[in-house]
């Protein structure tokens, strides 16, 4: 696992016109053929003309559309595997949301709407209304597709308990507030029905699916927390949360973390003591200016914390901003990770990736991105002498 | 006696019909004047449901503002927008204003923002801002940001005070979550009793500041020293026990909770502001939300808007309410 400078894709990557037609149920033009072939040629995917025969049908029933999915999870694995990265997935090709896609397969949980993240960036947000359970796993199909296929070591990302739940509306727990009643009444009561929320998703939803995985073999689960740092007061429940995740399992387990004040993490985070990596966003924060010193690298100045964490975890140093098209070049992602390596005092613990899941942007600028990253690793790694 | 008004302010959630159209346009899937109208229908729909409701004032609901400081920093000339960041303790996020140099908004560039084919959408009679400490706290900036407090009430705030009052705008309402959620420094009370001044003295419209996503209580005797005509308190961070003595401003009652999909009931919203209003006995009394509704699905805070109308009733059995 403590491969120096390994390079890994975080998670999702935008579904391809085709795939998403398809499985909505709507008609598909001659441009998605023709991306679907453009694609396939370039990233060397085998036999997708089969996937074009496929998208020449006026429909498609139930079984096609799967396979037209496994097929996206097929161009997805080549995608990150042709653009030069150790460890792969599918960019999450077969999920609708890594939101959703968990509840979907939950019992406790009904839809209430869609919400709003940013922009015109939307989530659609459930409540918990009854006893969580697993009702299937719900990455099982998906890492036997891509296990079987993958050219390269697989890492399964799998969305974490509290951000599963701090996503959620809670109609269960807590029920609603009487404003009448004191202050600390309420709020006692807010963290009892928090935690109690919380860890059920963990131990009744999460774990019994990472369960399936590993008995299919897989031996790389990434938990994702993008909403770890919502509530800063409960870094400690989200790391509790976690470790009844993966307590007594037998895997790498590492974590990831994106677009917070990551100050807040700490000290909260050392306790999270099975996490192997943490893997975490950076470059949204650094400039584009080239240089490793301090002052060129605003981004990387946390950095020191994640260092300094007792069970000395690996950190995934996010070096490619996924919010714009920006497109790194390769000096600067070396830079950053010299930058990064010097504060380490090596890169012993230093892995690679973009600040997390590219889905906003397109596959051309996604590709660009990932190839400049796996560029810049062979810059740094020459500069290391490596 | 209590005059007792109610209103919902800042954003409003957009419906199934406007996020799918704003998805597929994203995704280059329908052109952009579909999402404009559909937009539009939102609006109409919002105001009728006010309307409805029996609200004192139609909030537009921010429905065309992507943050609650884009429109602004984009008629800042100079000005840009910078990374995302984590508003307060949700899963929404906005781009940080990057305030660069001493130019303040142009007006003109806002009207435009405003006006009937703008971006923005148009000015409803609550006309939201953020406060001005706000503002300054989550500026991308190099300035002093306790500086920072008075010129941006003097140069973005109040210009588009003016401008949304030309436009039909009946009360300002600048939100301050900061304060409640992070507290602030005794030596930012100036700055901020004077950037409040600045906002309302001019515009002849009642300004409310209003906390949230914190616990008001300490803050309390200085917010109703402030120059503004209602403060606001979001009373599912704060313990009502807090309001003591007699208040000579307005109370706006944060008693809808904008991060929770249960609906609250009319009843106990109307009996929480009886024991404030016996508590504080403030000269007027506005039911509303905490945090703005932005954070729910469109259909619940259709209901929890309902809802405020028919607490407000049974306050104020007057129909003008």
């Amino acid at each position: 696992m403590l491969t120096p400078l390994l390079t890994h894709e975080v998670g999702s990557l935008a579904k391809p016109a085709w795939r998403v037609k398809a499985a909505a149920g709507r008609p598909l033009d001659d441009a998605d053929t023709r991306e679907a072939r453009a694609w396939g040629q370039r990233l060397g995917v085998t036999g997708y003309e089969h996937l074009l025969d496929l998208l020449r049908q006026p429909s498609f029933a139930p079984p096609e559309r799967q396979e037209i999915r496994d097929w996206s999870s097929r161009y997805g694995l080549r995608f990150f595997e042709s653009a030069g990265l150790d460890v792969v997935y599918d960019g999450e090709q077969q999920r609708s949301e890594m939101y959703a896609w968990a509840i979907a397969h939950a019992a406790g949980f009904e839809r209430r709407g869609s919400v709003r993240s940013f922009d015109d960036k939307y989530y659609t947000k459930s409540a918990v209304t009854g006893p969580i359970a697993l009702r299937e796993p719900y990455h099982d199909q998906e890492f036997r597709l891509l296990r079987a296929a993958a050219r390269r070591p697989v890492k399964v990302p799998v969305t974490g308990p509290y951000t599963l739940a701090v996503w959620s509306f809670d109609e269960r727990y807590l029920g609603s507030a009487n404003l009448a009643a004191p202050l600390a009444d309420r709020r006692r009561q807010r963290a009892g029905a928090r935690r109690q929320f919380v860890l059920d998703v963990a131990r009744n939803l999460v774990r019994p699916n990472i369960e399936a995985l590993l008995r299919l073999g897989a031996t790389w689960i990434q938990i994702d927390e993008p909403g770890g740092s919502t509530e800063p007061d409960e870094i400690a429940l989200m790391a509790e949360a976690y470790n009844a995740c993966v307590d007594g399992l037998e895997a790498t387990f590492s974590t990831h973390l994106c677009f917070s004040d990551y100050r807040l993490f700490f000290p909260g985070i050392a306790e999270m003591t099975g996490c192997t990596q943490f893997a975490v966003g950076f470059a949204n924060d650094d400039s584009r200016e080239l240089g490793t010193t301090h002052d060129a690298r605003p981004g990387y100045q946390i950095i020191r914390a994640f260092r300094d964490l007792p069970a000395r975890p690996a950190l995934g140093l996010g070096v490619l901003d996924i919010h714009s098209d920006f497109v790194e070049p390769p000096e600067l992602v070396r830079d950053r990770i010299l930058y990064a390596t010097r504060i380490f005092g090596g890169p012993e613990r230093l892995q690679i990736m973009p600040d997390c899941g590219l889905r906003t942007r397109s596959w051309e600028i996604a590709h660009r991105k990932l190839a400049n990253m796996a560029a810049g690793v062979h810059l740094a790694r020459t500069a290391l002498g490596l | 006696m209590t005059e007792v008004t109610c209103y919902v302010h800042g954003g409003y959630p957009h419906s199934e019909a406007l996020v799918a159209a704003a998805r597929d346009a994203a995704r280059g899937r329908r052109p952009a004047i579909d999402v404009r109208e559909q937009r539009c229908a939102d609006q109409a729909a919002l105001e009728a449901l006010q309307r409805q409701a029996g609200l004192t004032f139609v909030s537009s609901g921010l429905l065309g503002w992507q943050d609650l400081f884009r429109p602004l920093a984009a008629a800042c000339p100079g000005w840009s927008t910078g990374p995302l960041r984590r508003w307060f303790a949700t899963n929404t996020f906005v781009r940080a204003p990057v305030v660069r140099g001493t130019a303040g908004l142009d007006r003109c560039m806002l009207a435009a923002a405003l006006g009937k084919d703008g971006a923005a959408g148009k000015a409803g009679e609550v006309g939201t801002l953020p406060g001005p400490y706000t503002f300054s706290r989550v500026a991308d900036t190099t300035q002093d940001r306790d500086m920072l407090i008075e010129h941006l009430a003097q140069a973005v705030l109040r210009p588009a005070a003016d401008e949304l009052v030309a436009r039909g705008t009946r009360v300002i309402h600048l939100e301050e979550p900061w304060l409640a959620a992070h507290g602030i420094d005794d030596r930012c009370w100036p700055h901020l009793a004077a950037a409040v001044h600045r906002v309302r003295d001019g515009p002849g419209v009642p300004v409310v500041v209003h906390t949230y996503f914190g616990d008001a209580s300490p803050w309390l005797d200085r917010l109703r020293a402030l120059p503004a005509d209602a403060v606001g308190v979001d009373f599912a961070e704060t313990d009502l026990r807090a309001l003591s003595g007699s208040w000579e401003t307005g109370l706006l009652v944060g008693c809808i909770d904008g991060r929770s999909s249960l609906v609250e009931d009319p009843a106990d919203i109307a009996a929480l502001a009886r024991l404030i209003i016996g508590a504080a006995d403030p000269p007027w009394l506005i039911l509303s939300s905490g945090c703005d509704l932005a954070l729910l699905p469109r259909t619940v805070a259709d209901r929890k808007t309902r809802v405020l109308g028919d607490a407000a009733k049974l306050l104020n059995p007057d129909p003008a309410c």
